[in-house]
């Protein structure tokens, strides 16, 4: 069966911007690292592995969460180019990194509300900015924009 | 009278679904191959009623695919269920001739008939039913449409046996079969008497068990059956099950060609060469990100209980009393020390489960099969590997499933690397108390960590214990389906309602027999009391990882269960307001270094993950060689992996 990929346009800006912009954020997270342990990336030694009881960030969680955002970022830049020339593969990676941006967005906003209960809960008082990401906006929003696309499937593929 | 009706079919068509349907029961229900390895029972009305692990034939491969070919050949239940997948009617037919060829009397559920609603695919049923001689009944078991016809036509079928379908072959292969019927009516009488044309096949297709049966007790049969039997007669009967098969699928089948399905577009992206095991790792990262920082609030909330039930035993006239304080740090205290984790751990299994049953999990043994492939371990292993997520006991007997034995008994002992729900609550509070916030972080790079062990020590076996080809690794990739909230739900407090079980029994017997422990002999200083002498006794091994008498003891009663660990640190180290106090004691406990924390924390994910587990071991190879060395290499590699984190730690960090 051949499948071919209608509106091709559209669906490629969103790739694009989906891929811009989180690999932006992963960009940050990795200099959050830079920030946080400068030895890391010079000297190789005596690097704080953890700040006991801060609470402010880990360089294996920076990492964690940059590899995970640049992984959507990979999926969405994948997608670029096979959705220009149409094929059913472009379609299936933007669908897909839609599904993970929106997992991302999720977990990230259930992560926030945790973090804002708990300090409620213990008198402390919720700032909501605390444990708030950018991805969670992001993620949810072009993750439901994929999801239009994908749930409106016979608009943009033919066969 | 009682009868015995048995639910078969292939692997991951919703037997398991129709089976808790008819019998209210609520036996695991998994969207991928391979959940049931072992026959579960119910009842409908006064009759037994057994589910079967799925089997593509009744020609046995794995111990899995005995387990179900046994029941049916030699249990002679009174009603076959066989359960279709209307969705893949071509591949489910097969096991159906079979079990018409056994001369049984059955009924077919064509299921997940909302797939071939949603696929625009058409099944004629009256047809098909006419077309096989079998009554057939159409449902979608997952929305219960179709139970209660299906329970209908049981009870019809169970009164009324039905007719038993005939299945005839060719003129060629009817005049052998009936040659080797005349055979085994003259010289092996006993042998199968009431399904004797079925045994006629099975010899004819040289099935080992069937031939092997005949051997044990007419040996002089074999040799006149051998005589019949020409060399292609197993592929000739296949090969006119499959024609058959063709013509029944081309009177009834109607589907729409080559339809775009969610599972054809969401796997090019998950089963990616490339993207596959990033996009695995990435989907593990994001469960126990979940499962720490949206636990915190409800671990809040069981803290509030625990001060509401231990204060006011403190703080009455006989707070100060011994018995005051059995019951207040005892009991409340060692008890909540685990439940406080009771959140955490039922959203692991949520999260476990919502992959699960969304089809994905099947996806993440697929593309871990192309790693596995390169070190000679069995794809269908780490399905294994990824049950022990929840807990180590079922995954261990999970793999049964797996046909080659090498395979198996690797797949058996490096099953407790894979972290369970039991070690999470150490990995929580330590983490939490180190990394803050970060400790989602740790607890994945735990969990990955087992995975590397699991595979690198199945890598060592698979060279020098168990060598020999690698099996070929089949497994169907169900579709994708959004989960629902109640099989999800479901799912969460089946395999949480054993880690309720347990605190209930072991935990609690284990946190009094420490609180004793402690208190003895009578009236001497913590410092000298027995449970601290036991401490003293071990710790000579673990002062080189610098690990004190407390977190000794916490490892040694581990032993019993891993959720202990905590309740001993609470026990000895006095039981902390909440969950991050008691966490910044035991990290000063660990010497208020992070890199020993760590490898504590490595040491209690590699060694043995309780006594129940060796157990478990025992049961599946039935050998004490295996269940011992099993336990001695888990502690070896725990202690070398411990030793390991502190020399690279003290070297970089």
């Amino acid at each position: 069966m051949e499948v071919v990929v209608e509106r091709r346009g559209g669906l490629t800006a969103l790739a694009i911007f989906g891929g811009v912009t989180f690999l932006a954020l992963a960009a940050l997270e990795v200099s959050a690292i830079w920030i946080q342990y400068p030895a890391f990336f010079t000297s190789g030694g005596n690097i704080v592995i953890g700040e006991v009881n801060e609470g402010t960030g880990f360089w294996l969680d920076h990492l964690l969460k940059s590899f995970v955002v640049g992984l959507v970022a990979g999926l969405f830049l994948y997608a670029c180019p096979r959705l220009k020339t149409g094929t059913l593969e472009g379609y299936s990676f933007l669908v897909g990194a839609g599904v993970m941006a929106l997992g991302l967005g999720v977990i990230f906003t259930l992560s926030w509300l945790g973090e804002g209960l708990s300090a409620l809960l213990e008198n402390e008082g919720w700032n909501i900015l605390n444990a708030f990401r950018l991805e969670i906006p992001l993620g949810i929003g072009i993750g439901i924009a994929v999801l239009g696309i994908w749930k409106n499937q016979p608009r943009y593929i033919s066969k | 009278m009682a009868q015995t009706i048995a639910v078969i079919g292939n692997p991951n068509v919703g037997k398991t679904v129709v089976f808790n349907a008819l019998t209210g029961l609520r036996a695991h229900v998994a969207n991928w191959p391979g959940v049931t390895v072992e026959k579960k029972t119910g009842k409908l009305d006064d009759n037994l009623i057994v589910d079967l692990p799925g089997v593509y034939s009744l020609s046995p491969v794995a111990v899995d695919d005995l387990i179900a070919r046994n029941f049916i050949v030699r249990d002679n239940p009174d009603l076959v269920v066989d359960i279709l997948d209307g969705t893949n009617l071509e591949r489910n037919l097969y096991l159906a001739l079979l079990l018409a060829e056994f001369e049984v009397p059955l009924v077919f559920a064509l299921n997940m008939m909302d797939v071939v609603r949603t696929r625009k695919m058409q099944v004629d049923v009256g047809k098909l039913g006419e077309l096989l001689g079998v009554p057939i009944v159409p449902t979608a078991a997952i929305k219960k449409e179709g139970i209660d016809d299906l329970k209908r036509q049981i009870k019809t079928a169970l009164a009324r046996k039905p007719p038993i379908p005939s299945i005839k072959y060719s003129q060629e292969l009817e005049s052998r079969i009936e040659k080797v019927v005349g055979i085994l009516a003259e010289q092996a009488g006993t042998f199968y008497p009431e399904h004797r044309r079925w045994a006629a096949i099975k010899l004819l297709e040289n099935d080992k068990e069937v031939v092997k049966e005949l051997r044990a007790s007419y040996p002089g049969a074999v040799t006149k059956v051998d005589s019949v039997r020409v060399l292609d007669d197993e592929f000739a009967f296949a090969s006119e099950r499959y024609e058959k098969i063709a013509e029944i699928v081309k009177a009834c089948y109607v589907k729409e060609e080559d339809a775009l399905t969610t599972s054809d577009i969401l796997d090019k992206v998950f089963l990616h060469k490339w993207f596959g095991i990033p996009i695995f790792m990435a989907m593990m990262w994001m469960l126990f990100e979940f499962t720490f920082h949206f636990g915190a609030p409800f671990m809040t909330m069981i803290e509030w209980v625990q001060g509401a039930l231990s204060d006011p035993i403190l703080e009455s006239s006989w707070g100060g009393t011994w018995y005051a304080s059995f019951l207040a740090d005892g009991i409340i205290g060692g008890m909540f020390s685990v439940f406080i984790f009771l959140p955490n751990i039922f959203l692991m299994f949520l999260g476990l489960s919502f992959l699960e049953d969304s089809g994905y999990l099947s996806r993440a043994a697929f593309v871990m099969d192309r790693l596995m492939y390169k070190i000679g371990f069995h794809g269908r292993s780490f399905v294994s590997l990824i049950l022990g997520f929840g807990c180590n006991i079922p995954a261990i007997m999970s793999a049964r499933a797996i046909e080659d034995e090498n395979d198996r008994l690797t797949t058996i002992l490096v099953n407790q690397n894979i972290s369970c729900g039991a070690r999470l609550p150490v990995y929580i509070i330590i983490g939490g108390a180190v990394w803050g916030a970060a400790a989602g972080s740790i607890v994945y790079s735990l969990y990955a960590l087992g995975i590397l062990a699991a595979i690198s020590m199945a890598l060592l076996f698979r060279k020098t214990l168990f060598k020999g080809e690698r099996a070929p690794f089949v497994l169907e990739l169900g579709d994708y389906r959004m989960p629902t909230a109640k099989y999800t739900g479901i799912h969460m407090w089946e395999r949480g309602r054993e880690f309720l079980k347990k605190a209930g029994t072991i935990i609690f017997v284990v946190v009094v027999v420490m609180w004793c422990l402690q208190y003895l002999p009578w009236g001497v200083e913590p410092g000298d009391s027995a449970l601290y002498k036991v401490g003293q006794f071990f710790s000579p091994v673990f002062i080189p990882l610098g690990f004190g008498i407390v977190a000794t003891v916490g490892l040694v009663f581990g032993f019993l269960a891993k959720e202990v660990v905590v309740a001993a640190f609470a026990m000895m180290l006095g039981v902390a307001e909440d969950a991050g106090d008691l966490g910044a004691l035991i990290f000063a406990d660990l010497g208020g270094n992070p890199v020993i924390a760590f490898s504590y924390l490595v040491f209690v994910l590699l060694y043995v993950p309780c006594v129940a587990s060796l157990g478990a071991i025992y049961r599946e190879t039935g050998s004490w060689k295996w269940t011992a060395f099993s336990a001695l290499y888990g502690v070896g590699l725990a202690y070398l992996g411990a030793s390991l984190v502190q020399l690279i730690g003290g070297v970089w960090f």
